[in-house]
């Protein structure tokens, strides 16, 4: 009855609407199946005025003056319609959106805050998606990342494993969990084991310089993980994997091996759509672990995302994420137990404006927490280690897009509250304001240019200013020129500034730095990208970026350490790829990095990989039903960090590792339509390094997944 | 009759002999596991033939020494030996395998070999990790006033507390 009376309701609007030569109405629809389509921008480019047709596919523009009009439908991913309209159309004008050939286009956001189209990004993004992920065979981000070219894990000398991209510490690349920065870093460094790929949609990564947009860290790039789901259908999607080192299988067998269950649910409920995500791993004396001194670790994620389309102009967005971590190591000497949680809240409202305009609020809380026990088997505590972070967030953003430019802006205020038993008085605050700017225009569609501006004010200790340029020339349709420059800084951490720690085993004692400088990086990137809608995509970018104020530890005095800002260094390299959709069932990309990272002297930065090259074959055959692809990456020889106890310094290792390759294979067999069972095969080559890793030999992996879609939205 | 108590008498003779055997060798064999006091509570000094802690009459040390680093100096958990011990390094077997003594021209004097930092140093300090750690050598020690003969093998290191065992062995 309802929608009988809104189709009376629509139809006599109509009619009116049709007797008024200053009103325009019509409708837009899917070419290929039909179907309304919502959100469809209808602008009229001479008078400057627009709207977007409803849920139902419909549109209404009012205050026409003179005929004929120009009128442009555009879409994301759909084929732009232009076309001129004069006053003697009475029926409602009907339009039919062709896709685009888009099998291998991606939508991106991160480098510019708003989505676009990869190939029209004036900045240029690399995107992991969710099909690389699942072929990847990764249990987390930080495997995920390491089997790429130009990434790769070294061993932290504060205990767990640093990240390298692009030859850069990973605290140097900012990291971006659904484009807000992660709370709870150790040794000032995101643990990305902590973030699993069961849970994420698809990775992007930004190179250079992007303090522009998002501020402290990112110095030398971004990383941005993203977990949006958008299920339109009800869906029930479990997963279970099993897996063994061949370590691990030798001593233990089956029983001691790791296992991961995930679990995710979808329901539309008319203008709701509720997304919960459930997740738990447990390793077991896997070398990853043993590494450590750990025997296990269990891991539980819990998230959840609700969007509530409260009409065509509002949207409401919760998203809650929840990592909970405990591990447990024991020994004749020591009982050693580290508990980890993590909590992110995010309140957000999505509004849509006359001529463009859309405002998007968010209220963010996130907070981590980790308790280090060591506890001695006759009972005695030995260590109690504490550590919170507490961060409250606002931010507005505000988007104004039309045909040729685009303007963001926005402005951000958080309080950050950090205590730990190793700091001074135990705990410190800062209150963190930041306005920012980004205006992109396009130039008769051969030129895009985006202008950004970020002011930061940490509690008044630090006032930096960040400003990016960057430029998109199409040469043809398919080739393209990008380039950018851009300054980015990282404000040294609660820890680099207030820790007061006493080691008492080797009796010396850390003093922060209150007075240290952000450390800051001006970078440049160049390069042509060639990308063919439907099968092929192949870039290459120079980037090189400089760092100064580099924050360094350094001894004080006698038995006293603390960080001062003396270091420079340059990372540049080139990078080279390709994605090629060879056919239907065939399908190949591959990486080519070379890099050369120098300090202020000169020489060559320890760890950095000067080339590596990685590559990903994916095939599928028997009509679909067997899906095989293989990984691999060659590392080139490259000298390590080794300590000299003469000087107490870290320097370049004489001894060179030896070149290596990584190769891992995934094929997957479709039961039935919806029920996928895996086999694994991770460093089939069993190459291991104990001193700088690779640290797990040959692994193996058993994985089953079954989507259970009842009900169509 | 005699016949009987004959047969009797030498099973219970060789019951004798086969007991006394098995308990020479259980007390060649016998190993002892200990557990140091905290280094950081001042320095614990074990005496391997009493099987007890004595500062007076010992033969193994553990206590914190100065090792210079870069330029000062720092306080690192070592392990020493008494002056009248000698020490002997097997790198190759087995600790549970060593039944015997080497022969007497393999001891030395232990010269700072196995203290921190030297050749075949008991602790080692990992610089990838910062983290202190056992080497997997055995160290055979020779009383040069009693001339018994011990294994030692240090299995673990944690926040200044180590574990070791050891065994008399029998003369080669």
């Amino acid at each position: 009855m309802k929608q009988f009376l809104f189709f009376i309701f629509s139809s006599i609007s109509f009619i009116i609407a049709q007797t008024n030569d200053s009103i325009i109405t019509g409708f837009v629809i899917d070419n290929e199946t039909g179907k309304p389509l919502s959100e469809v921008n209808i602008y009229l480019p001479n008078e400057k005025i627009g709207t977007t047709t409803d849920v139902d596919g419909k549109f209404i523009i009012e205050e026409i003056e003179t005929y004929p009009i120009a009128l442009q439908v555009s879409y994301i991913g759909y084929e732009t319609i232009n076309q001129a309209i004069d006053r003697r159309a009475i029926e409602p004008l009907k339009f039919s959106l062709i896709k685009k050939l888009i099998k291998m286009e991606e939508l991106v956001v991160t480098a510019t805050r708003s989505k676009r189209f990869r190939s029209e990004a004036p900045i240029s993004t690399e995107v992991i998606s969710r099909k690389d992920i699942d072929n990847s065979g990764s249990r987390n981000v930080a495997e995920l990342l390491s089997q790429r070219a130009g990434v790769s894990l070294q061993t932290s000398v504060a205990g767990g494993s640093i990240l390298n991209v692009l030859g850069m510490d990973s605290r140097y690349i900012l990291i971006l969990l659904d484009g807000q920065p992660i709370t709870g870093k150790f040794n000032n460094r995101v643990s990305l084991d902590q973030i699993l790929t069961d849970q994420i949609s698809r990775v992007e990564i930004v190179k250079g310089p992007s303090s522009s947009l998002y501020g402290s860290e990112a110095m030398g790039g971004v990383i941005n993980i993203i977990t949006e789901q958008n299920n339109k259908t009800r869906e029930i999607r479990v997963s279970s994997r099993y897996g063994n080192t061949q370590y691990n299988f030798n001593e233990s067998g089956l029983k001691d091996g790791s296992s991961n269950l995930g679990l995710s649910f979808a329901q539309p409920l008319k203008n709701l759509v509720f997304n919960v995500q459930i997740n738990a791993e447990k390793i077991q004396k896997d070398k990853s672990v043993q590494q450590i001194d750990i025997d296990k670790v269990q891991k539980v994620t819990l998230g959840s995302d609700i969007n509530w389309t409260l009409n065509d102009y509002n949207k409401i967005n919760f998203k809650s994420n929840s990592y909970n971590q405990l591990d447990n190591g024991a020994s004749k000497l020591m009982d050693t137990n580290t508990e980890i949680h993590r909590n992110n809240f995010s309140l957000s409202h999505q509004s849509s404006y006359q001529k463009g305009w859309n405002v998007n609020q968010s209220v963010l809380s996130n907070n981590y927490e980790r308790n280090y026990i060591q506890k001695r088997p006759w009972g005695k505590l030995e260590t109690d280690d504490l550590t919170s972070e507490k961060h409250l967030e606002y931010e507005i953003l505000l988007n104004k897009k039309n045909q040729s430019n685009e303007l963001n802006a926005g402005f951000e205020i958080y309080r950050a509250n950090y205590s730990s038993d190793r700091i001074n008085s135990g705990s410190q605050e800062i209150i963190s304001k930041s306005l920012f700017g980004q205006y992109d225009i396009k130039i008769k569609n051969k030129i895009n240019m985006i202008f950004g501006m970020r002011y930061d004010d940490y509690s008044k200790d630090y006032r930096v200013l960040s400003p990016r340029l960057g430029l998109m020339y199409r040469i043809t349709e398919q080739w393209k020129l990008r380039t950018s420059w851009g300054q980015g800084f990282r404000a040294p951490s609660f820890l680099e500034r207030f820790i007061d720690w006493n080691n008492v085993q080797f009796n010396y004692l850390i003093e922060g730095n209150p007075d240290l400088k952000p450390e800051r990086s001006n970078g440049i990137t160049i390069g042509f990208d060639y990308s063919h809608y439907t099968n092929n995509q192949f870039s290459l970018v120079y980037y090189y970026t400089d760092f100064e104020n580099l924050i360094q530890d350094y001894s004080k005095s006698r038995g006293v350490l603390s960080y001062q800002n003396i270091y420079a260094a340059t990372f540049s390299g080139f990078e080279l790829s390709q994605q090629w959709q060879l056919s239907e069932k065939v399908e190949s990309k591959w990486i080519v990095n070379w890099s050369d990272n120098r300090d202020e002297s000169n020489n060559p930065i320890p760890n950095t990989i000067p080339f590596s090259v990685s590559s990903y074959f994916n095939i599928n055959f028997l009509n679909n039903r067997f899906q095989s692809s293989i990984n691999t990456k060659w590392v080139a020889p490259y000298k390590p960090q080794e300590f000299d106890v003469r000087t107490a310094t870290y320097i370049l290792s004489e001894e060179k590792i030896n070149g290596y390759a990584l190769i891992n294979i995934r094929t997957t067999f479709k039961i039935k339509k919806s029920i996928n069972l895996s086999l694994v095969l991770d460093n089939v080559g069993n190459y291991t390094n104990d001193n700088f890793g690779p640290f797990i030999g040959r692994a193996a992996y058993l994985e089953f997944s079954t989507a259970l879609i009842t009900k169509d939205r | 009759m005699s016949q009987v108590y004959r047969i009797i008498s030498m099973i219970m003779i060789l019951f004798l002999i086969s007991c006394e055997d098995q308990a020479d060798k259980n007390k060649a064999m016998i190993m002892n596991e200990i557990t140091t006091d905290n280094v950081a509570d001042g320095a614990y000094y074990f005496n391997l033939d009493s099987g007890v802690k004595d500062n007076a009459s010992w033969h193994l040390v553990f206590q914190n020494i100065d090792v210079p680093f870069g330029g000062q100096q720092y306080k690192m958990p070592s392990f020493g030996l008494s002056a009248s011990s000698m020490l002997a390094i097997d790198s190759s077997s087995d600790f549970e395998s060593i039944e015997t003594s080497p022969s007497p021209n393999a001891f030395a004097p232990e010269g700072g070999r196995m203290v921190y930092g030297g050749s075949h140093a008991a602790l080692t300090y990992d610089m990838a990790v910062h983290k202190v750690g056992v080497s997997n050598y055995t160290y055979i020690i020779y009383d040069t006033v009693t001339h018994k003969v011990f294994k030692v093998h240090f299995d673990e290191y944690s926040g200044g507390i180590v574990i070791f065992r050891y065994a008399e062995l029998a003369a080669s």
